[in-house]
């Protein structure tokens, strides 16, 4: 028997501590959140009915100036708000925070900026020029930790000489100045906010639409902000959740437990578009997916001959990826500087090296040995690079070469290691950014400065391509920037180094209830601009 | 005793500290940098450093460690490279649907799992225990996420009588029933099979006892000699069992939830490990070594309870 | 299996016994037939494993002949629920044929089950040996191996491979050492038992003579149940390389392998179901066979490790 009373009071405390933890860290959702109340299934469109998003990413925080990463920045984007914004049509630089174009002083090294009046935070705490100011200094602050340090690079100081305007003393000519001032990772943060609380779980920013609450990993909760100091969204509360399973996200929409999925992949298309309650249509992205070579491999000296490069860029299949592999949800690349970029002209695209097996095989019989080199490969194993990676494998062994090997690596190791080791000769990689600017392409990818790259030139051609990025970041007289770019893309594209394979689409599916989605080139989306149909 | 749960205790500790040093040392050594993956890669390089700086990573190895230490003392187990929040408010979000899983699967196994080995141990030979034994040996050689995926195949998919995944409410709600049924079921045939193997032999070996053979002459009815006394000792190695088991449960809901996209502490350790996010790999794995080393440490004690024939020097 | 008995060829007994139970012998043939086949994969997979076909992504196997509707008039009809000719088992997203997949991977599964047992049966032997020779050692490695017996082994096989990368040598390098645990305490056992009995003998006879005699005696008596637990660790090492495949830390495609064809069927879980069952068939299968079969050997051989 009291073996019995052990074993019962043994249990019973086992089970006070279960619950303990059980009680102290709440219920799993947080109230207001239950799955199964949202939308699709509950009467028809109006006010108060849950717009329910479902992300495949979860986002990392809601702090526009330390986080990057496309789930976090779908959040942010509709809570905070930049100075400048680019429309998705004409690709210029449409005020927001600001009133008016940038006054550039003669040098170029000061830019004066009129701010909007009668804004205010979502805290109460008024717009002004004090806040940009404070903004920026953030993101110059090396303890900060901001995400892209880069954006405030050329500025020395700034100035508030009223509540309505800014200055900023650049330290060049900063040709990219206006774009970095579009780039989601300088949205301005409320400085009482930012000073009081931590804006990765508790954001607070200009834009349409406030926070209400969050599950890490789980989802976030907006609702509309009453105090917008521009036109009302017409939904009011929003749920994006976390559904790291594509597959899985798709059947909530077709459930209608989803009504819009901003990134969806070609192979779930099948299940979505004969769906008549859902929409499936794609916007044009400024992503672009290039293969890299390089000329000076440690170990491989046939690759410092440009004829081999022309070869390896004949043999790569662009059209036939698109057409069979993408099924078409792709434009097929024929400049590194893509037509949605600034810097691109037509002309950017008479230098491309166009797919020709037969010419491609020519210059290998021309010279004895060059078919059967061994060219590493250098494929990250994500399902888009490595489905990639084996078919311009067997596109090029169809081109003549005998002596293609591919190395996967993960994501994360690939990353560092494309550019540090020194073994291999070519590798798939990929550029977006938020600006869209040409000189925002180039110089992470290709210039020197950064050490160590993914595509390594020969030295001449490294100090020319050099120049021209150099050039093209420190005027801002459009046309001469277009001209560096230009000619950087030629030396890049007739030397080929670079091979670019496509521009991606962005492919989003969302419910018929609603109307007014769109994607801008970024991907990213703005609730404000949603309605509800009929 | 009690000087046997302090050793225990300080050998627990002495693990966790040994554990904690390797794994650090190894995400250390490990290919793939958290900077770049932070900063992402249309970063420059300027940006990269500038994150590596604000992440504390341009510090030497053994400070980091021993900073991480420090911490530990506190409860602080660290900040996430990504979100920058504490990991253990991130841990304490997810591991009630961990829990959640994990204990859901164990009842289950517990209610399936020991009936099933009586049953088959009173049947001895028979068609019954014939089918009981070979479904066990299949129960274990079904892989969880195998059989999660086909569950969800003809439930969800198919029959749509079940979400296809997520976790929101705890087991014995309506909708967290609904939720937790599928996995706890892919995640806990395994620990059925264990249960109905092992109470099978503990049963059989009490049977034949001595003790049993007194009884039934004593003429006893036949249920009470089972319930009453065979059933009590053939507890003993199940208890033993059970600490395993839960090892094997909580290693196995790290994939399960992969599976029914649950927001769990498998998730987020297994997304930390493809993010080079050392902190929250370091602590996590700490946190459930920690859960799982207690579990058993209460086994250990709960036979001592059971069985006052054993004692401990 | 008495000790008395140490003449003669315990192995082959024991074999003979195991043929006369009719399921034994079943999984015994089904195990060597899934090994000649996926050996011979080169020569009878009707397509490379990364040859891909995008015009007849996703295609139904042969079974779509019945099952789908195949006249191009009637309304129902849908091209992509049509057999193509040559893909018996169908194809994946990217148009590769399943079937030849399911041989390659099938050389990859079996080849790091059994690479991994055999590791984890040279380091479990000599641990073993070790805690059971010095008795200095025999506590800590016991702690030890109680430790990686108990400690869920997915977790340790992953950690295993965030440290070292992901490719196939690494994820056999980690299933390994979940292994060891069981070989190191089975052979610590013997040679507890046998240094007992030959010490009388060994005070008679010259001295470093011995361990030789003890080593050799040991992994005689030792043979048999080193075959049941290295059977029994084959079924678990496949499943662990499938489970780290699923994940994405097993095999690094293109490369084929059963947990990886799973995952990657299950993102077409509504459209192409088959895409996960077939490997998911092979894997249980191959695992069951594995399971009966270790099982009947300890029968036969040394019920005494039942628990």
């Amino acid at each position: 028997m009291k073996t019995w009373k052990k074993l019962v009071s043994l249990t019973a405390a086992c089970a006070l501590g279960l619950s303990l933890l059980a009680g102290c860290s709440g219920t799993t959702t947080p109230s207001g959140t239950t799955p199964g109340a949202s939308a699709g299934t509950e009467g028809d469109a109006g006010e108060g009915k849950m717009f329910n998003i479902v992300l495949t990413a979860p986002f990392t925080g809601f702090d526009p100036l330390r986080t990057n990463d496309s789930a976090s920045t779908y959040v942010n984007a509709q809570i905070y708000e930049t100075l400048y914004r680019i429309n998705p049509e004409t690709g210029a630089y449409d005020p927001l925070l600001a009133v008016s174009e940038p006054e550039y002083s003669e040098d170029g090294l000061t830019v004066t900026i009129k701010l909007r009046e009668g804004v205010t935070f979502q805290d109460g705490t008024p717009f002004n020029s004090e806040a940009v100011k404070y903004t920026f200094e953030l993101i110059q602050d090396p303890d900060f930790g901001s995400a892209r340090a880069s954006i405030a690079g050329s500025i020395e100081s700034m100035e508030c000489p009223d509540e309505n305007t800014i200055v900023f003393h650049l330290l060049y000519e900063d040709g990219v100045f206006q774009a970095k001032l579009a780039h989601t990772n300088s949205a301005i943060v409320s400085p009482t906010a930012q000073q009081n609380q931590d804006l990765m779980t508790q954001p607070c920013g200009t834009g349409p639409y406030s926070f209400v609450s969050s599950v890490s990993g789980s989802n976030v909760v907006l609702t509309r902000n009453d105090n917008y100091w521009g036109e009302a969204p017409a939904i009011k509360d929003v749920t994006m959740t976390i559904i790291s399973d594509e597959s899985t996200a798709v059947s909530r929409m077709e459930t209608g437990e989803a009504d819009f999925m901003p990134k969806i992949s070609v192979e779930q298309l099948s299940r979505v578009e004969n769906n008549a309650g859902l929409t499936v249509t794609t916007s044009e992205a400024a992503q672009i997916y290039y293969l890299g070579m390089r000329a000076t491999s440690s170990v491989n000296p046939v690759m410092a001959e440009k004829d081999f490069r022309t070869a390896l860029a004949m043999g790569i299949d662009k059209e036939g990826y698109v057409e069979y592999m993408m099924q078409g949800y792709a434009e097929v690349a024929n400049s590194v500087i893509g037509p949605k970029i600034f810097g691109y002209a037509e002309e950017a695209e008479n230098h491309n090296i166009a797919y020709d097996p037969e010419g491609a095989k020519a210059i290998l019989d021309a010279h004895p040995g060059w078919a059967d080199e061994e060219i590493l490969f250098l494929v990250p194993s994500t399902p888009v690079y490595s489905r990639m990676g084996e078919y311009f494998q067997s596109s090029l062994t169809q081109a003549g070469f005998n002596n293609i090997e591919i190395e996967t690596m993960d994501w994360s190791a690939w990353l560092t290691e494309s550019k540090v080791d020194g073994r291999y000769d070519i590798t798939l990689a990929a550029w977006s950014n938020v600006t869209r600017d040409g000189s925002e392409l180039m110089e992470p990818n290709f210039h020197s400065v950064n050490g160590q790259q993914r595509v390594r030139l020969l030295p001449e051609d490294a100090a020319l391509v050099d120049g021209y990025i150099d050039a093209s970041k420190t005027t801002s007289n459009a046309e001469v920037r277009t001209e560096n770019l230009l000619n950087c893309n030629a030396v890049l594209m007739d030397e080929a180094y670079v091979q670019p394979i496509y521009n991606s689409t962005n492919l989003f599916c969302y419910s018929n209830s609603y109307t007014g989605i769109t994607l801008d080139a970024g991907g990213t989306f703005y609730i404000l601009d949603f309605d509800y149909a009929g | 005793m009690r000087r046997y749960i302090v050793k225990r205790i300080l050998l627990m500790l002495l693990l966790l500290l040994g554990m904690s040093f390797i794994v650090f040392a190894s995400l250390y050594i490990a290919p793939g940098d958290p900077a770049t993956m932070v900063a992402g890669p249309s970063a420059t390089e300027a940006d990269i450093e500038a994150v590596r700086a604000s992440l504390g990573l341009d510090r030497p190895f053994l400070v980091q460690y021993l900073l991480y230490l420090k911490n530990l003392l506190t409860l602080n187990l660290g900040t996430s490279y990504t979100s920058r929040q504490p990991i253990l408010d991130e841990i304490l979000v997810r591991l009630p649907n961990t829990l959640n899983l994990a204990c859901a699967s164990m009842i289950l196994a517990v209610l399936v799992g020991i009936p099933c080995g009586i049953l088959t141990a009173l049947k001895k030979d028979k068609l019954a225990d014939n089918i009981l034994t070979t479904s066990s040996l299949v129960g274990i050689s079904i892989p969880n996420f195998l059989l999660g995926t086909l569950l969800m195949y003809v439930f969800s998919v198919k029959l749509g009588w079940l979400p296809t995944g997520g976790m929101t409410h705890y087991f014995w709600t309506a909708t967290g029933f609904k939720q937790a049924i599928l996995p706890a079921i892919a995640l806990s045939t395994a620990t059925i099979a264990s249960f109905t193997r092992i109470g099978r032999s503990a049963m059989l070996d009490v049977l034949q006892s001595d003790y049993i053979r007194t009884a039934k002459s004593k003429g006893l009815k036949r249920k009470t000699i089972i319930l009453g006394h065979a059933l009590r000792n053939a507890l003993i190695p199940l208890v033993t069992q059970f600490g395993t088991s839960f090892g094997g449960l909580l290693g196995g809901a790290i994939i399960t939830e992969q599976v029914f996209v649950i927001n769990g502490v498998g998730t987020y350790l297994i997304t930390a490990i493809n993010n080079r996010n050392y902190p929250v790999v370091q602590s996590t794995v700490l946190v459930i070594a920690t859960i799982f080393i207690l579990i058993n440490l209460a086994v250990d004690i709960l036979y001592c309870v059971i069985d006052p024939r054993i004692s401990y020097e | 299996m008495d000790e008395s008995n140490k003449h003669g060829n315990p192995v082959r007994a024991a074999f003979q016994k195991l043929l006369q139970n009719k399921l034994a012998t079943v999984c015994f043939v089904v195990l060597i037939l899934e090994i000649l086949l996926v050996a011979l994969a080169p020569f009878i997979a009707p397509y490379g494993y990364e040859e891909q076909d995008p015009a007849h992504a996703l295609a139904p196997g042969f079974w779509a002949q019945w099952t789908a509707v195949t006249d191009p008039e009637d309304p129902e009809y849908n091209a992509r629920d049509q057999y193509v000719p040559g893909h018996i088992l169908g194809t994946d997203q990217y148009g590769r044929d399943t079937l030849s997949r399911l041989l390659y991977g099938g050389r990859i599964s079996l080849m790091v089950g059994f690479v991994s047992t055999a590791m984890g049966l040279v380091a479990g032997v000599i641990c073993g040996l070790l805690a059971g020779y010095y008795k200095r050692l025999d506590n800590p490695i016991m702690r030890v191996m109680d430790l990686l017996f108990t400690f869920p082994g997915i977790l340790l096989a992953m950690l295993i491979i965030a440290m070292l990368g992901v490719n196939t040598f690494n994820a056999m390098l980690a299933i390994s050492i979940w292994s060891i645990p069981s070989f190191a305490r089975m052979v610590r056992g013997k040679v507890l038992q046998v240094k007992e009995e030959d010490y009388i003998m060994a005070t008679r006879s010259l001295g470093a003579q011995d361990s030789r005699i003890i080593f050799v005696h040991i992994l005689k008596n030792c043979l048999p149940v080193i075959i049941v637990i290295a059977t029994m660790r084959m079924a678990t090492s496949i499943i662990s390389i499938s489970t780290l495949s699923y994940l994405g830390m097993g095999v690094t495609p293109p490369m084929p392998e059963w947990g990886g064809m799973i995952a990657i069927g299950k993102q077409y879980l509504w459209d192409r179901p088959s895409l996960i069952f077939i490997p998911g068939i092979a894997v249980m299968i191959t695992v069951i066979c594995f399971n009966i079969l270790g099982d009947k050997l300890r029968d036969i051989l040394d019920p005494s490790l039942r628990d």
